[in-house]
């Protein structure tokens, strides 16, 4: 009995001691999880990053006789009449533009009827206008004369130098003018839908886009 | 390896470009200026009895303020082609009187009258014998009216139509003079110019031939014409025209 009774504790210890190393050996492998090696690098100094900025400034000629800008008021405009206006435009931000638009609005016929309406032509002057309109420079037409009323889905505008780049001032020119019109107006009476002696308001739109994005290595 | 790729993240901070772009949302700068007002001119005349009649009707004239025939017979034979005739007399005669004889022109009339000499409007066209028959001068049925520029926009010319009621021997002619008219005599201290010659219905639109500049900001051109009929008692309606087309000044262009 005694024999049998020793047996089986030595079978339970066996147990037991396997068990146990079943156990700690689970541990032991768990234990290699939560304790992996890490490490970190942080730089000490720069790590700037800065956008940049797309901006677009007009003004009026500042020349004597040529002020007029898009601030003075235009009257009395017969057909055929054509009034130039002279503006800067200027890219103060620090990223070039690939391209412009140009577009107006407003109400009323001067601005909404596409052929009695005004009609717009914009050239671009290498240097400032003087008051006689006459550019000193290189000049280039970079709207060809189109209708007020068109320009409420703006115009591309070629500018010479291709685009306006950070930093850089354009000058143009803005002839505003009433084309030819064949009414007749009888006994003082105007003509219905006549284009005389309307007043319309416009407000003009320069629009300038990024340069393309860019992809460098450095 | 797991050291290249951590100093490589921290060079690519440190030495990041001063600025950067987004590829897939362009950015655009506006430029908004102030609402520019810009108005057109009105192109428009009248006719009235004054020189600041304004209005939007024609003009109707109830012609003939005074009536004034005459008849010479002349002091030299009237050729074919002859605009001046030397009159025995020329007591009563007023310029824009209508000469009627065999040989004159329908409508021709007075435009000179120096002495005993009048110049016609039109030439003969037949010969005039020295012992007759007599030219009678018929008309100074005049009435006076003015066609004002009353737009803000200078027309170099404009147009006149009338409308004669009923029929009006030698015509309803509406003058114009390039120097003063002067009323009380019908003379003209110029040269007398048939502008539109009606003698029944409606005429052509004709050009007067005739500026009427805008004054800005004051009183504008106005011109003073003359309706004058051989006959009393005739009338007319006259109507002013503008045509864009063709009579407004020329286009202006502006540095402003």
């Amino acid at each position: 009995m005694s024999i049998k009774s020793g047996a089986l504790a030595g079978t339970v210890g066996k147990i037991l001691i396997v068990a146990t190393a079943s156990v700690g050996g689970a541990a032991l492998i768990s234990s290699s999880v939560f304790a992996a090696l890490t490490a970190s690098a942080t730089n000490t100094s720069g790590g700037s990053v800065t956008s940049g900025t797309l901006k677009l400034t007009q003004a009026a000629s500042g020349v004597s006789g040529i002020t007029g800008g898009f601030e003075t008021a235009i009257t009395g405009l017969a057909p055929t009449d054509t009034v130039n206006r002279y503006v800067i435009l200027s890219n103060p931000g620090t990223l070039n533009s690939s391209a412009m638009t140009l577009g107006a609005s407003g109400s009323g016929l001067l601005v909404t009827d596409g052929t009695k309406g005004l009609q717009v032509l914009v050239k671009q002057c290498s240097t400032a206008y003087p008051d006689t309109g006459t550019c000193g420079g290189t000049e280039t037409t970079i709207l060809g004369s189109t209708s007020v009323a068109s320009l409420a889905t703006p115009a591309a505008l070629t500018l010479q130098s291709g685009a306006l780049n950070s930093g850089a001032t354009t000058y143009l020119k803005i002839a505003i003018s009433l084309p030819a019109s064949s009414e007749v107006t009888t006994n003082g009476v105007l003509p219905v839908g006549t284009i005389q002696g309307l007043t319309s308001t416009i407000t003009w739109t320069f629009t300038q886009t990024q340069r393309a994005g860019t992809t460098s290595d450095s | 390896m797991r050291s290249i790729v951590v100093f490589s993240i921290a060079g690519a901070i440190i030495i990041a470009p001063a600025s950067l772009v987004s590829a897939h949302a362009a950015a655009k700068a506006r430029s908004v200026s102030s609402a520019l007002s810009v108005n057109s001119g009105t192109a428009r005349v009248i006719v009235g009895t004054s020189s600041v009649s304004v209005g939007t009707l024609a003009h109707a004239i109830n012609a003939t303020t005074s009536s004034c025939s005459f008849s010479s017979t002349l002091t030299a034979k009237g050729k074919i082609g002859d605009t001046v005739l030397s009159l025995t007399t020329s007591t009563g005669l007023l310029v824009g009187m209508s000469a009627v004889a065999t040989g004159i022109p329908s409508g021709a009339f007075i435009t000179v009258i120096s002495g005993l000499d009048v110049t016609l409007s039109q030439a003969l066209t037949a010969e005039i014998a020295k012992t007759g028959p007599s030219i009678s001068f018929l008309g100074c049925h005049q009435q006076y009216f003015y066609a004002n520029n009353i737009g803000t926009i200078t027309v170099s010319n404009f147009a006149l139509q009338q409308t004669v009621s009923g029929n009006v021997p030698g015509g309803f002619q509406i003058q114009k003079c390039s120097g003063t008219w002067t009323e009380s005599t019908g003379a003209c201290s110029g040269t007398i110019t048939n502008i539109l010659s009606t003698s029944s219905g409606t005429s052509s639109i004709i050009d007067a031939g005739l500026g009427l500049t805008y004054q800005n900001g004051g009183l504008s051109d106005s011109v003073k014409l003359r309706a004058v009929t051989t006959k009393a008692g005739q009338s007319t309606s006259i109507t002013s025209v503008v045509k864009n087309v063709s009579h407004l000044r020329a286009g202006i262009t502006s540095n402003s």
